[in-house]
């Protein structure tokens, strides 16, 4: 029998060992793995930094029909008229950028999309209509718009 | 033309195109794996020595370096810890902030709102103790079982490098919290550094040479702690401590293949093998011992790798044996680190306050001996005696070179006893020393004039160093071997450090005063 | 071998497995916002207002960076603004008065007026009233609440009656002829301002600080050493030459209070602006200087009696007596005097002379005590082997012009001219 061939072709790791050490090692990669993945949650905070997304914009008396006002720290327009009250995303839905205020419409300095008073995409490369944010009174009866919730166009608030 | 065209592909380009696309999944695999199923030893072989990863790793193992209570897989564990605290430094790195108005309130932030924070933090806080302790005790693993004889000589060195890198890895790992405790110790650190000063000063030559701020100001960017000094450290911390220990640790590595492989007796008793794997198959083949020589595979000039008592049936493949008894080390250190990080957070006291400084400001634990030591002379505690123990360490394995047996823990019952011999000297002589220094204090304190030059010379330090020496000649001479006089030598050393290391961190209280226990400490 | 890797494999797994169990399932902020949750509903139901609640269970913060603060109270404390939960307890009730209508929390956040640990998510860690905490600011009860209204408040509010009390009790006490307060005062004795920013941990020069005074603090280590400087002087340091006032508990609790507010301004605050101060009368200014600065060593109102060690006279000089030393023996003469010195400020600076009785020896006599006030003087020792007495201060730093001699003034106005 050539030597050789034997060490080369035939199996060493008996069976037992297999099943005995392979399932040893598999619980412990399991461990292993579980530990790891618990530890790669890491990179996505609990708490995002930054202002918070639902911010009091102060009393109904603050808003009387007629009134346009703009939260810069926020990025967000309010108006208010007959109908209610309401608030709209200043930030371009294409890239990102805060659209300014003319009469009739809003524009984004970045690539020129306009929108319409009510939000919607008149012009330009912007994909959606501005957002419209939820507006509701606390029970201390102060007025709070909160970004997390996206709203109809068209609804507001009445007071 | 068209006819070869033809007789060649028996199938058409189009029809090829798509067998190949759905072959892709197994050609890609074979592409990547360059052995196929490892279901024979040489598969197996070919697995580990054509692997990046893999191939520091020899193809066979020796069965007996595989024993735990042999080596206690001391290495792995180094090794082990390292690669967890890479992991998790590296998942740090994304919140921590290295300035000092962002610093703690970034520690607070990573405890409390980044899911698994207070996990990872504690891992990698308990990993860096761990990895301390590691490093010791395999340094002495290697030192007792004579494994720095036959060609290990420079792997030795290379290993009390990695040593220092570690020690300095923590030290300034410790600073960035920047809390109480964190700017209390590097202040000590950053002083020892500077500490040369106290020997120019008493030989009047800091007027040519002040080496002392040099050091001081290297590390700290400017003469105070402060923004420069974390970002230096974190720098160092993160970057270029880890890329250079990395570096050397492969030398370390690879020196350990080439100098012989993994260590082990030269001399095995048979019945030392029993429980370890065995390869069954060279037992069927090879009926007695032979004498075999491995040539290096590619033409390198060097040493042959000699395996001279041992026949293959002692060897067993690296896959599956060698791996998995790694992964056990490493499993199990993992274990205890991530227990440890359950109950015991990770300390953090209160936002860095230079005005005020901690009573007693002490430095992290494994420099505690060396604080003690301080206390009496910063230049020799500080710098002095810890350049000669690594000097004395790196000297070790080119003043013993006694043939004698490697791979024998102690060497022989006789060794054991002189190792327990000097554990008591050492014991001894340091509670000596303390007891005299609690309780009468030093030159300073009877001499009160006294020039600062004699006090580096003569304190407690040297004295414990001189002793020591002076063991370790009597025990050459007396047992006629260099060896038993370098266990005599490292084992003072050893056990001082654990004592003045135990000593300074319980019964070193406020203002550096002796107490019993932490308890009296006075409630300041 | 095989069993260590089990047993490390299934220990490893437990521990990741029990860590992520109490961050994520069992946190104390999620048992909270549940309970929230559970309640409102029950209220929803008994009402016919129904309110769209913001019902995810995550976490909350205030994120205030010009006060390099962020406070996460809001995680538990879900109800702060919400009337609805007046009567229930904490943490899901509401904020009592009406504190928040004027200090909104999304701009002032919590911890600017409670302190505590504001990034902390775990109650414990938020008040961080124990020593294992690490935390310089715990969370303050009242009364030392009110001493946190001054951080930007100047004018005594009436939400604050005890730290009004110790306002009034400090500077009429005359502790700022040994301390300085915002650096005019005395030499004898420590600059108070920061006093209330001391760490909590701090390692005073003592170690007689009463270990039952700390509970009475809730561990807070800094009120308690506040309170016993004030109420037990000699009690730290062993050597201290403070005089005991011997304050009531009530009285040197409001002390305690007061000397809490003297805190080291805080990033992102800025103090309401000063209201003009009512311009006082001579005498009025006369009698609060004097008050602020002098009447712990020359007496209440000047009767002096104070004890000055080695001192050759053994107490410090009275002072309600000056108008008689200096040549005044007529009530007209004093008012005539008095009045000079509210039109023009110093004696020596009329024109014309106010028309008394050997006014020169008046004059000298003026100018000498003003100049002691303004200079100093040295106390001569009764025994040249013993410990220096007290000496007058100089007040030339610390004291206006104006006020030294609106002092004089008043300490003409203390002498008895009826008898």
């Amino acid at each position: 029998m050539n030597a050789k061939e034997t060490i080369e072709n035939r199996e060493e790791i008996t069976r037992r060992f297999f099943l005995g050490w392979g399932s040893a090692t598999i619980i412990g990669m399991a461990s292993l793995a579980a530990s790891l993945l618990t530890m790669l949650r890491m990179p996505i905070p609990s708490l995002m930094p930054g202002k918070a997304a639902r911010f009091k914009i102060g009393n109904k008396e603050d808003f009387p029909p007629g009134t346009t006002k703009y939260f810069e720290m926020e990025q967000v327009y309010v108006f208010a008229d007959q109908k209610g009250i309401s608030a709209m995303s200043a930030i371009c839905t294409h890239l990102g950028c805060i659209v300014s205020k003319e009469q009739k419409q809003f524009v984004c300095p970045c690539h020129g999309s306009r929108y319409d008073l009510t939000g919607r995409v008149m012009q330009g490369p912007a994909p959606k209509n501005l957002s419209w944010y939820s507006v509701a009174m606390l029970p201390s009866a102060k007025l709070v718009v909160d970004r997390n919730k996206v709203v109809q166009p068209g609804t507001k608030l009445l007071v | 033309m068209n006819e070869e065209r033809k007789i060649d592909s028996a199938v058409s380009a189009l029809s090829q195109y798509f067998q190949n696309l759905k072959q892709f999944p197994q050609n890609f695999l074979a592409s990547v794996a360059r052995h196929g199923a490892l279901d024979s030893r040489r598969a197996r072989a070919q697995a580990v020595f054509s692997n990046v990863f893999l191939h520091v790793h020899s193809a066979k193992v020796h069965r007996f370096s595989l024993r735990w209570n042999y080596t206690f897989g001391l290495g792995i564990m180094c090794v082990g810890l390292f690669a967890i605290l890479i992991i998790t430094g590296l998942l740090l790195m994304i919140y921590y902030r290295p300035d000092t108005q962002h610093a703690y309130n970034s520690m607070k932030d990573l405890i409390y709102i980044v899911p698994s924070g207070r996990l990872v933090r504690n891992v990698h806080r308990w990993g860096a103790h761990l990895m301390v302790i590691a490093v010791f005790l395999h340094m002495a693993r290697v030192f007792y079982t004579s494994s720095y004889k036959k060609g290990r000589e420079f792997n030795w060195v290379i290993g009390l490098v990695l040593f220092i890198f570690t020690l300095a890895l923590s030290f300034t790992g410790y600073l960035l919290p920047w809390d109480q405790l964190a700017y209390w110790a590097t202040t000590i650190g950053a002083n020892i550094a500077a500490s040369p000063r106290e020997l120019t000063d008493a030989l009047h030559l800091t007027w040519i040479f002040d080496i002392g701020t040099l050091q001081k100001r290297l590390l700290l960017g400017a003469d105070s702690i402060g923004n420069d000094a974390l970002i230096r450290f974190y720098f160092l911390h993160s970057v270029f401590l880890p890329l250079l220990l990395t570096l050397f640790l492969m030398v370390h590595l690879w020196r350990i293949r080439k100098d012989g492989g993994l260590s082990r007796p030269d001399v095995i008793d048979s019945r030392l093998l029993e429980g370890l794997p065995e390869n069954t198959m060279a037992q069927k083949t090879f009926a007695a011992k032979s004498k075999k020589t491995y040539n290096l595979v590619a033409m390198v000039r060097g040493k042959r790798i000699s395996f001279d008592d041992d026949s293959p049936e002692n060897l067993v493949d690296t896959i599956p044996h060698a791996l998995t008894y790694e992964f056990v080390a490493f499993m199990f250190i993992l274990a205890i680190t991530i227990v440890l990080s359950y109950f015991f957070d990770a300390p953090l006291k209160e936002p860095a306050n230079p005005i005020l400084p901690e009573n007693p400001a002490k430095a992290p634990w494994y420099f505690l001996g060396l604080q003690e030591l301080v206390s009496y002379s910063a230049f020799m505690g500080g710098i002095g005696i810890p350049t000669i123990a690594i000097v004395g360490l790196a000297l070790i394995p080119y003043i013993d070179r006694t043939e004698g047996s490697v791979g024998k823990w102690f060497e022989n019952k006789s060794g054991l006893r002189l190792t327990l011999w000097s554990a008591l000297f050492a014991t001894v002589s340091c509670v000596a020393m303390l007891t005299i220094t609690v309780n009468f204090g030093w030159f300073r304190n009877w001499f009160p004039q006294i020039p600062q030059l004699v006090i580096i010379v003569v304190n407690p330090g040297t004295i414990l160093v001189l002793l020591f020496s002076i063991w370790s000649i009597f025990t050459i001479k007396i047992f006629d071997s260099i060896r038993f006089g370098a266990i005599a030598l490292f084992t003072c050393f050893f056990v001082s450090f654990i004592i003045l290391t135990y000593f300074a961190s319980i019964h070193r209280g406020p203002n550096w005063g002796f107490y019993w226990w932490p308890s009296l400490w006075p409630i300041n | 071998m095989k069993i260590l890797l089990y047993i490390s494999s299934i220990v490893v797994f437990l521990f990741t497995g029990l860590f992520y169990f109490q961050e994520n399932i069992f946190a104390e902020w999620r048992g909270h916002q549940l309970a929230y949750l559970r309640q409102l509903k029950q209220i929803n139901q008994d009402s016919e207002h129904q309110e769209e609640e913001n019902l995810s269970i995550k976490l909350q913060q205030i994120y205030l960076p010009e006060m390099n603060r962020i406070d996460r109270c809001v995680s538990c404390h879900v109800t702060i603004e919400d009337p609805r939960f007046a009567d229930k307890k904490n943490p899901l009730k509401t904020h009592p008065g009406n504190y928040l209508e004027k200090h909104d929390p999304e701009k002032f956040g919590c911890t600017i007026c409670h302190d505590g640990q504001g990034r902390a998510i775990v109650w414990d860690d938020v008040r961080a009233d124990s020593k294992e905490k690490f935390w310089e600011k715990p969370i303050i009860k009242k009364p030392f609440l009110e001493a946190n209204c001054f951080r930007c408040h100047v004018k005594p509010l009436s939400e604050t009656p005890t730290y009004n009390r110790g306002k009034y009790l400090f500077e009429t006490s005359g502790c700022l002829g040994c301390h300085k307060r915002d650096g005019r005062g005395g030499y004898l004795a420590a600059e108070l301002r920061g006093l209330g920013d001391a760490s909590v941990h701090q390692k005073y020069p003592t170690n007689s600080l009463d270990p039952k005074l700390l509970p009475k603090f809730n561990y807070n280590r800094n009120l308690a050493y506040i309170y016993e400087s004030v109420r037990f002087p000699k009690a730290q340091p062993e050597d201290s030459v403070m005089f005991d006032f011997k304050f009531s508990h009530d009285d040197a609790l409001a002390l305690t209070v007061y000397l809490k507010s003297l805190s080291i301004k805080q990033p992102g605050i800025e103090k309401l602006p000063q209201e003009p101060e009512k311009p006082l009368t001579l005498l009025a200014r006369g009698k609060k200087t004097f008050q602020l600065f002098c009447s712990a060593c020359h007496g209440e109102n000047g009767k002096g009696g104070v004890k000055n060690r080695n001192y050759q006279k053994d107490v410090m000089p009275t002072l309600n007596l000056i108008a008689e030393k200096m040549f005044l023996y007529e009530k007209e003469d004093a008012d005539a005097v008095i009045e000079a010195i509210n039109e023009f400020g110093d004696l020596n600076l009329t024109d014309p002379e106010p028309d008394i009785p050997g006014f020169n020896r008046v004059l000298a006599q003026f100018t000498a005590v003003r100049d002691i006030i303004l200079n100093g003087n040295s106390a001569a020792k009764k025994d040249p082997e013993g410990p220096a007495p007290f000496n007058m201060p100089s007040w030339r730093k610390s004291i206006p012009r104006k006020d030294v001699t609106s002092t004089i003034a008043f300490m003409i106005s203390l002498y008895d001219f009826e008898e």
